[in-house]
């Protein structure tokens, strides 16, 4: 994280006195590339295990499979 | 101008302002918040924040005589019955108020708009669940626009919780210190260490914390990116899932367990219910203040009698059991809260004006005083005559329970105290709050030497 927060995304310069939300906005825009993919995945996960749930009881309401 | 009547809490936001006019509250929206109140009205936003019982409701309404000059429109939100404080809520409270703030962003976001404030003072309790109070603070997003409230989630709730729970559940009492969120420098610093293995702490609080620092420094580069929609709702979520997994339970603390330590006969336990029945089926009170509550046995005889009620109780243990309990049971007229009432809720912020001492939030209608008083008189050397004063000032009516001397429970407070307490007898207690009121009836407990005395508050 300290590399990701002192890397290449930090550019300009501000004049003046910077209050903490600075920190808090600076901290944000560094992770903001894993929370949004941590959050895809986890969004993308819940919907494959709809999936596969709706699949499984729909096969099991049918009951079982004789052939 | 504005009217007399503004909010002395409502001055920040040039948007809009907070007023009382012929005792009914309002709310101003000026030009600068109009465009984002229109937008929360049309988005469908509000209706589905009121939906899901996360917002205060408001009707608009005409109010051209005398309502602030430059206010286009003026709305009238439902009104809290009583407005509370972080510092004075449980775990659970200050956690469900964290997940609302949360829950409103994300709906907020999936509308193109965002909550620009996550005050916890923006939080207030309404038929026992935690509602958004300040309409304002919904605006239109700006696209690629981090999230401005998340440092004031993270001082406001995250730290406040996590310090509750991983270190002492004191610790939410910094909340009354610090009005604007534990700084999270401190809060870095008293969380133990184990919380860095926790990955939403490690991110928004301790790396939060060290970036807060980097960027205190006089011309520190500063980030100038956009972020995208799925990362504010990244955002939301990591804070969400960081914030549910803190948990605290409610046990070992000195009254957490007090009802299995009384020495109450059946009798007399059914004796005191009765008079409190009785109590607030003849007074009819619209609020009661059940000062220590305790798990909120008694609280709930009058919240069951229609009366919008409140729990005072000293013990964290005691507030967080009875507001679990008030949750699972949906009851919506009792609300548990946290108050020390040697040293209650003082008046606090700009000008001691911004938030109400807990005096300045009263009279309530009834007061219930339940085994209480040999605590205020023995425990704490407060003079009966200025335990009578201060009921008086926190209500009208008052049902309070008188302990004496000879009390098993008593005894047990003199077994390391000299007894210095000479005025503490039944003449005693009559004299002193026979200045400030008068006593309608006097109960005897059953198996016991304890009496439930009734009274009204004297006309001054």
């Amino acid at each position: 994280m300290g590399l990701i927060l002192g890397g290449g995304l930090l550019t300009g310069r501000a004049a003046g006195y910077i209050d903490p939300g600075t920190g808090s906005y600076a901290l944000q825009i560094a992770i903001a590339f894993l929370v949004g993919l941590a959050f895809s995945v986890k969004v993308f996960w819940k919907k494959i295990s709809i999936f596969l749930k709706k699949t499984f009881s729909s096969k099991d309401k049918n009951g079982p499979h004789v052939p | 101008m504005y009217p007399e009547g503004v909010l002395p809490s409502s001055f920040r936001d040039p948007a809009g302002h907070v007023f009382r006019r012929d005792g009914v509250l309002y709310r101003s929206i000026r030009d600068p918040g109009r465009p984002h109140y229109d937008a929360l009205m049309t988005s469908g936003l509000y209706k589905e924040l009121i939906a899901a019982n996360l917002l205060v409701r408001h009707e608009e309404v005409s109010l051209s005589d005398n309502a602030p000059e430059d206010s286009g429109t003026v709305i009238r939100p439902e009104e809290i019955p009583f407005i509370s404080y972080p510092y004075e809520w449980s775990f659970s409270q200050l956690q469900d108020a964290a997940i609302a703030t949360l829950e409103i962003e994300k709906r907020a976001i999936l509308s193109g708009m965002t909550l620009v404030d996550a005050s916890a003072y923006n939080i207030q309790f309404l038929r026992g669940r935690p509602v958004l109070i300040d309409t304002l603070s919904l605006r239109r997003a700006v696209e690629g626009e981090p999230w401005t409230a998340y440092r004031q989630y993270c001082q406001h709730f995250l730290a406040p919780l996590a310090l509750m729970c991983l270190r002492d559940i004191r610790l939410g009492q910094l909340l009354r210190a610090h009005l604007d969120g534990i700084p999270l420098d401190l809060a870095a610093a008293l969380l133990p260490p184990g919380s860095r293995r926790r990955p939403s702490l490690l991110l928004h609080v301790h790396l939060h914390a060290r970036s807060q620092k980097r960027y205190e420094i006089r011309d520190a580069p500063v980030a100038r990116r956009t972020i995208s929609r799925q990362a504010r709702l990244g955002l939301i979520d990591s804070l969400e899932s960081g914030t549910r997994k803190l948990r605290w339970r409610a046990s070992g603390t000195e009254w957490a367990d007090y009802y299995d330590d009384t020495n109450y006969s059946p009798a007399g336990m059914a004796d005191k219910r009765k008079a409190v029945e009785q109590f607030v089926a003849a007074a009819r009170p619209r609020t009661v203040w059940d000062m220590g509550g305790n798990i909120g046995t008694f609280s709930r005889i009058a919240a069951k009698a229609g009366a919008m009620t409140v729990s005072f109780d000293i013990d964290p243990a005691c507030v967080e059991r009875n507001y679990l309990t008030a949750r699972a049971g949906r009851e919506a007229d009792i609300l548990p809260l946290l108050m020390d009432l040697t040293n209650p809720s003082p008046a606090a912020g700009w000008e001691n004006r911004e938030r109400m001492s807990l005096l300045e939030r009263g009279p309530a209608d009834a007061v219930l005083a339940l085994a209480l008083i040999h605590h205020l008189a023995i425990g704490n050397n407060v003079p009966l005559e200025m335990a009578a004063r201060f009921f008086a000032r926190a209500g009208r009516s008052l049902l309070i329970e008188f302990v004496p001397k000879s009390d098993s429970q008593v005894k047990r407070l003199l077994v390391t105290r000299e007894d210095i307490f000479e005025g503490y007898t039944r003449e005693g207690f009559e004299r002193a709050f026979e200045k400030h009121f008068e006593i309608s009836r006097r109960v005897p407990l059953a198996d016991s030497e304890r009496t439930i005395y009734i009274m009204e508050r004297k006309r001054a």
